[in-house]
């Protein structure tokens, strides 16, 4: 119909709306005060409500394209664009419920910080360009939102500046991902050689005719993986993220769970055509989502601070993504995009709230607060039901289709990865809530602990919701609605999925009841274990070491080069320098000497010579008769020697 | 009948002899005899060549030379008696005010 | 050989050997009285070779005035012997190899004139000296005052100028005689 018509071409303006809000209130800046959610909020709505309405017209079978050219000379063309397919409908919907619910949530957590609007702005920027990374239509375009993603997320984490690391925990994510990024360019450079246009579209119809060469896609493929396992914090790239948990909690709930993280497996999951061509990178790809799954979750079962416990459960959960996406199932890794934006982001609002009224952020200080926090209490176990992947929460059916598709792969390793890596997911988490929520206080701020205002718990309560029935969407029961929106195919024979889904399932409650009788019954004592292996536990704790390896080798490397080129600047260049301008002052010098000495040499030389020589002849005359008599009796000789030998 | 060049080869000696004594000795006066010494056998040459010749000039010459001769060796002999008058030795050596 | 030619020898030997001891005497007095006995030989050589006059001459000028002055002037400056004045000079003269190289060459060169001149040749014999006639005396005495006029009138003129200049040298200075 026109209206829908109409509704999609004007989809552009999506993003549009948060970036108003971050430049009013960016520029009104001291001016704004508190008022900046006010500004904010209603911008993210507009924004959700509009891509509903999009959704509501993709669902429709619409899509919509459009692009116009930005730079254009002789024998190139570079367009920019927008497209509206399912794929970016449904992030779009899930990117600003999120983003809306967590500025809700702000407004309570953030309430008296003292640069409140700079908050807002820069959350309201980092919508924005989620969404434009989101609408794109080609690699340049989504690389622009994806760096300017970045920015945001620096400037998110680095929002208590003044405290100690967290300026450092800023520059590390910033950094880290750069390296990636890095990757990125490379494969847009590789790209553009072999294609000459950016353009998705354009690039994939070229792709699957076999204009590329597989080499060029090899290099793509791998670069464009560098740069998503840098924004998605898979190994060696995941670094960053725990760091990144000095930002504010509910930054950590928009931007590290459920949407910039995100953004490297979108890439993944949009540039699939490319990858399907290259089977030997989506093994890459797989391997490193299942590796990073796996240790991830492993270190998850020895953090006591929640946050951290939460962000390597993203790490592991990303990692899953990936791998689903490296067997080739491109529905299951979206799936558990989706279901994982809402259930992480409402864990780490729940944990929000429990910091917000405990404060403190390390588990061992808290405890009892069941009895204090009755809503965030629900939410956090829905979330952690999710998480752990038991019916019927969302995280159930996203986790199971991955597991499932893995084992259709026939990679049996990857498969018990992702098993044990479940297995392990299910343990930290309900340690995790065992600890927070039950037993006695052990600290007197969980004593004193009260329930969040509703502004808080009322998010919570919403993204509840979603944890328990986003999975519905893509279950087979109802016909796998999410599917076929977007279009893909996702069957496997009943069989396999039924096997896979009990192990899933036996693998999920087992980890929960291992943990229950670990930390609710205490049966047994973990301390055992972290005595008898030390050094493994010590590897966990230290996240296998990562953060000392890259300090000692890129951070003091980087540092001993600086220092080497400072060095080599000043001493030798400089050297060089003076030494060159030293040589000239001296050449000159020695012209100058040359110059006296010659000159005045020759002219004083002359006059000395010449009495030198009368000084020596005059000695001649020594005053003895006899000498002089003898002088006159050679002469005479030589005369007539003389004249008789020439006649 | 004297062959010239015997009467030549002794002028030469003689001169020979007169210079020897004149280069080699410290006393003045010793030195004026040598020097007169060589001015006889310069004297015998002209003598020697003019009775060869027949013409009569060089003896004339020579003549001459032998008054000049005389003269000269009463000057010099003025001096070094003038000079002897102090030192009472004339060594040559130390009439040296000319020098540089 | 002929009675002049012996004659000559002799006399010629004479001389030398008067030189010689003139020249390496220790004693001035020595050598003067011995510078005599050569001018005598000199003379004596004259007269063999014919020049009379010349030879009485000789005799009248040098052993006449100059041996008599050198014998005063001995005498005045000897007043006071303190031993002797060395009859040769002990410097660097006498062992001087340029000296040496002088005479050495002196030596050669008059050797071999009086060599080539001594040896007769195909086309010419060797010169002789004819000791008869004797140079007349009225020839002399009219090319002196004749060609050599004026040279004699400026030798006198010398004589005179060298006589008074040499009184005016050696008289003592206190006195303004």
């Amino acid at each position: 119909m026109v209206g829908g018509e109409v509704v999609l071409s004007l989809a552009w303006l999506i993003p549009v709306f948060p970036v108003l809000a971050w430049l009013i209130i960016g520029l009104s800046g001291r001016k704004m005060q508190n008022r900046g959610s006010g500004i904010a909020i209603p911008a993210v709505l507009i924004s959700f409500l509009f891509s509903l309405a999009v959704l509501v017209q993709v669902a429709q079978g619409q899509s919509y394209h459009t692009s116009f050219t930005w730079l254009e000379w002789p024998g190139f063309q570079i367009t920019f664009g927008f497209q509206v397919d399912p794929l970016a409908a449904m992030m779009l919907v899930v990117v600003t419920l999120v983003s809306l619910l967590v500025q809700i949530y702000s407004l309570g957590y953030m309430q008296g910080d003292s640069h409140y609007s700079r908050y807002y702005a820069n959350l309201s920027l980092f919508t924005a360009a989620m969404l434009t990374l989101l609408l794109a239509d080609n690699y340049l375009l989504l690389l622009i939102a994806w760096e300017l993603v970045g920015l945001c997320s620096y400037l998110l984490i680095g929002h208590y500046f003044r405290n100690p690391g967290v300026p450092q925990a800023a520059n590390k994510a910033f950094l880290t991902t750069r390296v990636g990024d890095f990757g990125f360019m490379i494969a847009l450079m590789a790209i553009f050689n072999a294609t000459g246009t950016f353009n998705f579209q354009e690039i994939f119809a070229l792709a699957q005719t076999g204009a590329i060469s597989q080499g060029t896609l090899v290099l793509v493929t791998a670069g464009l993986f560098l740069g998503a396992a840098g924004k998605s914090a898979q190994f060696p790239f995941q670094v960053w993220l725990p760091d990144a948990m000095a930002g504010p909690t509910p930054v950590s709930a928009l931007i590290h769970a459920a949407t910039m993280v995100a953004a490297g497996v979108y890439l993944i999951a949009r540039s699939l055509p490319l990858y399907l061509v290259v089977p030997q990178v989506m093994q890459v790809v797989a391997w490193v989502g299942g590796i990073t799954a796996l240790l991830a979750a492993a270190v998850g079962l020895v953090v006591n601070d929640i946050k951290k416990v939460l962000a390597y459960s993203t790490i592991s959960q990303l990692g899953y993504m990936m791998l689903g996406l490296g067997v080739g199932a491109f529905f299951p890794g979206v799936f558990h995009l989706m279901t994982h934006a809402f259930f992480k982001a409402l864990l780490f609002l729940g944990a929000g709230s429990v910091i917000h009224a405990v404060h403190t952020q390390d588990m061992r200080e808290m405890g009892g607060l069941g009895r204090r926090m009755p809503y965030t209490t629900l939410a956090f176990l829905a979330g952690s039901l999710a998480l752990a992947g038991v019916f019927p929460f969302a995280g159930f059916y996203s986790k199971d289709s991955i597991l499932a598709a893995v084992y259709a792969s026939g990679n049996s390793v990857l498969f018990w990865m992702g098993v044990v890596a479940a297995i392990l997911t299910a343990f930290y988490i309900t340690r995790a809530v065992v600890l927070t929520f039950w037993h006695q206080p052990r600290s007197q701020g969980a004593e004193q602990a009260q329930e969040s205002s509703p502004v808080m718990t009322v998010p919570l309560l919403i993204l509840s919701g979603f944890a328990l029935a986003a999975g519905w969407l893509g279950a087979d029961f109802s016909g796998n609605i999410l599917g076929g929106f977007l279009g893909t195919e996702f069957h496997l024979p009943r069989a396999i999925h039924h096997y896979v889904t009990r192990i899933a399932t036996v693998a999920a409650l087992g980890g929960i009841v291992l943990a229950i009788f670990t930390y609710l019954f205490r049966w047994f004592q973990p301390s055992v274990l972290t005595q008898r292996f030390p050094q493994c536990y010590q590897l966990l704790q230290q996240a296998y070491y990562f953060d000392r390896f890259y300090n000692r080798v890129f951070v003091t490397g980087t540092i001993r080069v600086a220092e080497f080129v400072a060095w080599f600047d000043q001493t030798v260049i400089d050297g060089l320098v003076n030494a060159v301008g030293r040589l000239g002052k001296n050449l000159a010098l020695l012209i100058a000497k040359i110059d006296i000495l010659l000159i005045d040499g020759f002219v004083v030389g002359f006059g000395h010579s010449v009495g030198r020589a009368g000084d020596r002849v005059r000695r001649w005359q020594n005053g003895l008769t006899a000498n002089y008599l003898l002088s006159l009796v050679w002469a005479v000789l030589i005369s007539i020697l003389t004249f008789k030998l020439l006649g | 009948m004297i062959p010239l060049s015997w009467v030549l080869a002794l002028a030469g000696l003689l001169f020979g002899i007169g210079l020897l004594g004149a280069l080699l000795s410290t006393n003045a006066v010793r030195m004026l005899i040598c020097i007169e010494l060589m001015l006889n056998a310069v004297n015998i040459n002209l003598v020697a060549f003019s009775r060869y010749q027949g013409q009569a000039h060089g003896e004339i010459v020579a003549l001459f030379a032998m008054a000049i001769g005389a003269a000269e060796a009463a000057v010099g002999l003025a001096i070094f008696v003038a000079v002897a008058r102090n030192s009472k030795v004339i060594d040559i050596d130390k009439i040296n005010l000319l020098k540089w | 050989m002929s009675f002049e030619q012996v004659l000559f020898i002799i006399v010629s030997l004479i001389l030398l050997a008067s030189a010689l001891g003139a020249v390496f005497a220790r004693r001035i007095m020595h050598s003067a009285l011995l510078a005599v006995a050569a001018f005598t030989g000199v003379g004596g050589i004259y007269a063999i070779l014919g020049s009379h006059f010349l030879a009485v001459a000789q005799v009248l000028i040098y052993i006449g005035a100059v041996a008599i002055v050198l014998l005063f002037a001995v005498m005045l400056s000897q007043q006071r012997e303190i031993s002797g004045s060395n009859p040769v000079r002990k410097q660097k003269l006498w062992k001087n190899w340029v000296t040496w190289a002088a005479f050495g060459v002196g030596l050669v060169m008059v050797l071999y004139f009086t060599v080539n001149l001594a040896t007769p040749t195909a086309s010419q014999e060797i010169p002789l000296i004819h000791t008869e006639p004797a140079t007349s005396l009225e020839g002399l005495s009219e090319l002196l005052f004749r060609e050599y006029l004026v040279p004699f009138e400026l030798v006198s003129l010398l004589l005179l100028l060298v006589v008074i200049g040499a009184v005016v040298i050696a008289r003592k200075e206190n006195d303004p005689q």
